[in-house]
C-alpha cells in the first residue's frame, strides 16, 4: 500500500490530497473520494477517516482524501469555503483520482456535511459509480442552529450571559460579519447555503446505487424518518443502521476507527459490486 | 498564501511521518519554528491555529514544519489508546519525545536549519519543553495553554482541582441559588454532591515541593537532572515538568509560555507550579515569559484571542530569536 500526499490545482487555489493506492498485486476495485465533514466534525473524524482509506486500499480500491478550500491544509480560509465551492472540489478531486490511478469509475464517501456535499455532487457530476453517505446532514437548516447554539455556549462561557441570541447572530451574518463557531468564522453566504439545503425533499437525479448509513449510540435504534426518507428518493438506496458513538464531536472515546461503520459499508460494498 | 511541500519521513520506529514544510521568502534563513500536534487534532490544529499561526510565522522570516505524530492524522502507526484522556496522559508523559527528535534531526539533513525553536498548543507545548530542554539546537520554546498535569481516566478530578476551578464553579452554583430547576435537580440527586461539597470547602493545598523525577520515557539519561518538584503522592502533576524546565532554563533556552485567563492549566500552573517554586519566574526572568490572555479559552476560539496570541507570539520570535540568515549575523541572546 502506498500513501502519497500532495497538492493538486483547484478552481481558486491549491487543495491538499493524500492518495492511498493499493498493492500493485491486489486486483483493482474503483476508486472513491472522500468527502470530509463540517469544520471542528472534520478534525474529530480524521483518523476514522484514514482507517476507512486503509481499508478500503487493502481491498483493491484507491482512496483519495483531501481536504475543501478553506480547511486542513488547503488554500485559503475558512470564509473561502461553501457548498458551491465544495461541489466545485469535489469534481476536481474525481478528475484527479481517475487520472492517477487510470480507473474510470469513481464512487463517493462522506461523513455529515461530508455526506450531504457527497450526495449533491453525484447528482451532478457524471460517472460516479455508488455513494455512501455516513450520517448525513438532511436537514440544513437544523445543522446550522447546531452550529450557532455552539456559539451561544461560547458566549455563556465567556461572558456570562448570552449578549446575541440566534436572531441577532443571524442578522450579524446577513450584514456582512462572521459568526465564531468553534474558532471558525461563519458567514451568512454560507449559513443560507447549508440552511437551504433539504436533501430528502425531492428524488436524487443520481442513478447509480446508494447507502445511507444512520449511526446511533443506541443498541435498539429506530430508523430515522428523514433517513427512510432520503433512502426513498434513490432509484437504488438501502439504509442501515450501525452502532456507533457520535464520533464527529468530543466524546470520551478516540475513534481510530469505527469498526461497525466500517464492516456494514464493506458489506454493502461487496454485495452491491 | 506561503511556499509549502507535503513531505513524509520515517520515525526511528520505522513509521512514516507525514507533514508540511513552509519555506521563508528568505529560503536561506538557518531558523525553523515546528509546530507540534496537540493531541489528536492533527498537524493543523483546533480551528486551524497552526496554519494561521504559519502565515506570521513565515512572514518573519522561519521555517515552519507543521507534522501529525504516528498513530494520529495522516500518519503510519497506531495508538491503543481507546478514551482520549489517556492518550492525552501518554502524551503528556512523553509518547511523542521521540518524534519530534525525529523530525528535528529530519529537517536538519534536508533544510539549511541549523536552529530551532519548538513547541505549539497543550499536547504540542509539553511534547516540545521535555523533547528539547537539553538539545543544543533547540534556542526557544513556544507554548500555548502548557499542561503540567497528567490526564487520564483514573485522575480524580474533582480532588485535582485548583483554586481558580473551584471559584468558576461556586459562582455557577451561586448564580443557580434561586433557579427552581437547580433545587430540583439537588433533590433529586442529579446535583454532583461531592463537587458542591468540594467547591465551598477550603481550596487546594499547596503541592509540596520534593525530589526529583525519573527522565520521561524515551528522554535522555540526564533528562532527570535540576532542582526539580515531584508531585506529591496523591498529585496529578506531570512527573517530568518540571525537571525538564529547569533543564531548559538553566541551559538558557528561552521559553514563551502563553496562557488562556479561564483554562484551568494557567490555574495549574500558577497553583501548582508557581506556588510551589516561589520567586521561579524572578530567577529566570531573562529567560522564561509567561503572558495571559485576558478571557481566552484553552484553544483560543475567538479571532481576537488568536491575533492576540499571534502578537505576542512573533513580538517574542523578534526579541528572543530573531531569524538570521546562514553565515549572518548576531542572534540576540544567543547562549
Amino acid at each position: 500500500m502506498k500513501e502519497t500526499p500532495f497538492f493538486f490545482e483547484g478552481d481558486s487555489g491549491s487543495l491538499f490530497g493524500l492518495l492511498h493506492e493499493p498493492d500493485p498485486a491486489t486486483p483493482a476495485r474503483e476508486a472513491f473520494v472522500f468527502c470530509h465533514p463540517f469544520a471542528e466534525e472534520k478534525l474529530w473524524t480524521h483518523r476514522t477517516f484514514v482507517s476507512m482509506a486503509r481499508r478500503l486500499a487493502g481491498r483493491g480500491h484507491a482512496v483519495l482524501r483531501f481536504d475543501f478550500r478553506g480547511n486542513g491544509d488547503s488554500d485559503g480560509t475558512f470564509a473561502d469555503f461553501s457548498l458551491t465551492g465544495a461541489l466545485g472540489d469535489v469534481a476536481r478531486a474525481a478528475d484527479l483520482v481517475r487520472a492517477r490511478t487510470g480507473r474510470d469509475r469513481v464512487s463517493l464517501l462522506g461523513l455529515r456535511l461530508g455526506a450531504t456535499i457527497a450526495a449533491l455532487s453525484a447528482d451532478r457530476l457524471d460517472g460516479v459509480d455508488r455513494l455512501v453517505l455516513w450520517a448525513p446532514v438532511v436537514d440544513g437548516n437544523r445543522f446550522m442552529q447546531e452550529q450557532l447554539r455552539v456559539n451561544l455556549a461560547t458566549q455563556l462561557a465567556v461572558y456570562k450571559e448570552v449578549r446575541q441570541d440566534r436572531a441577532a447572530l443571524v442578522a450579524e451574518m446577513r450584514g456582512g460579519a462572521t459568526v465564531n463557531v468553534d474558532g471558525y468564522e461563519l458567514g451568512g453566504a454560507l449559513y443560507d447555503e447549508i440552511a437551504g439545503v433539504k436533501l430528502a425533499a425531492d428524488a436524487r437525479p443520481f442513478g447509480g446505487r446508494c447507502l445511507v448509513v444512520q449511526v446511533d449510540r443506541q443498541e435498539a435504534a429506530r430508523p430515522l424518518p428523514e433517513l427512510q426518507q432520503l433512502q426513498g428518493r434513490y432509484a437504488s438506496g438501502e439504509l442501515v443502521l450501525v452502532r456507533e458513538e457520535p464520533f464527529w464531536k468530543e466524546i470520551d472515546a478516540f475513534y481510530a476507527s469505527a469498526p461497525r461503520l466500517f464492516d456494514a459499508t464493506l458489506a454493502w460494498l461487496e454485495a452491491a459490486a | 498564501m506561503t511556499d509549502r511541500q507535503p513531505v513524509t519521513f520515517a520515525n526511528r520506529r520505522g513509521e512514516r511521518l507525514v507533514g508540511i514544510v513552509h519555506a521563508p521568502a528568505d529560503r536561506g534563513s538557518d531558523t525553523a519554528v515546528v509546530l507540534l500536534s496537540p493531541g489528536v487534532k492533527t498537524r493543523v490544529a483546533p480551528h486551524r491555529l497552526y496554519n494561521k499561526l504559519t502565515e506570521a510565522l513565515v512572514a518573519q522570516g522561519y521555517w515552519v514544519f507543521r507534522f501529525d505524530f504516528y498513530g494520529l492524522g495522516d500518519s503510519e502507526g497506531e495508538v491503543d489508546e481507546t478514551y482520549l484522556a489517556d492518550l492525552y496522559g501518554s502524551v503528556a508523559l512523553g509518547r511523542y519525545i521521540d518524534d519530534t527528535r525525529d523530525a528535528l534531526d529530519w529537517m536538519e539533513r534536508h533544510y539549511p536549519i541549523q536552529r530551532f525553536v519548538v513547541g505549539g498548543l497543550c499536547g504540542g507545548a509539553i511534547t516540545g519543553l521535555m523533547a528539547c530542554s537539553r538539545d543544543p539546537r533547540v534556542a526557544g520554546l513556544i507554548a500555548l495553554g502548557l499542561p503540567i498535569t497528567v490526564e487520564g481516566r483514573g485522575v480524580d478530578k474533582v480532588a485535582q482541582m485548583t483554586d481558580g476551578q473551584l471559584a468558576r464553579i461556586r459562582q455557577g452554583y451561586l448564580r443557580k441559588l434561586f433557579d427552581p430547576r437547580s433545587w430540583a435537580r439537588l433533590l433529586t440527586l442529579q446535583t454532583d454532591v461531592r463537587l458542591l461539597t468540594r467547591a465551598f470547602r477550603k481550596p487546594v493545598q499547596t503541592p509540596k515541593a520534593a525530589t526529583a523525577a525519573a527522565p520521561a520515557p524515551g528522554a535522555s539519561p540526564d533528562a532527570g537532572a535540576g532542582p526539580a518538584a515531584a508531585p506529591a503522592p496523591t498529585s496529578n502533576l506531570n512527573p517530568y515538568f518540571a525537571p525538564a524546565f529547569f533543564a531548559a532554563a538553566d541551559r538558557g533556552m528561552r521559553m514563551l509560555l502563553i496562557f488562556s485567563e479561564t483554562d484551568r492549566l494557567w490555574w495549574e500552573f500558577e497553583e501548582k507550579f508557581l506556588r510551589a517554586h516561589p520567586g521561579v519566574l524572578d530567577r529566570y526572568a531573562s529567560r522564561v515569559s509567561v503572558s495571559v490572555v485576558a478571557e481566552a479559552n484553552h484553544i483560543f476560539t475567538l479571532a481576537p484571542w488568536q491575533r492576540e496570541a499571534e502578537r505576542r507570539l512573533t513580538a517574542w520570535l523578534e526579541s528572543e530569536i530573531g531569524a538570521a540568515p546562514i553565515g549572518g549575523a548576531v542572534r540576540p541572546h544567543a547562549s
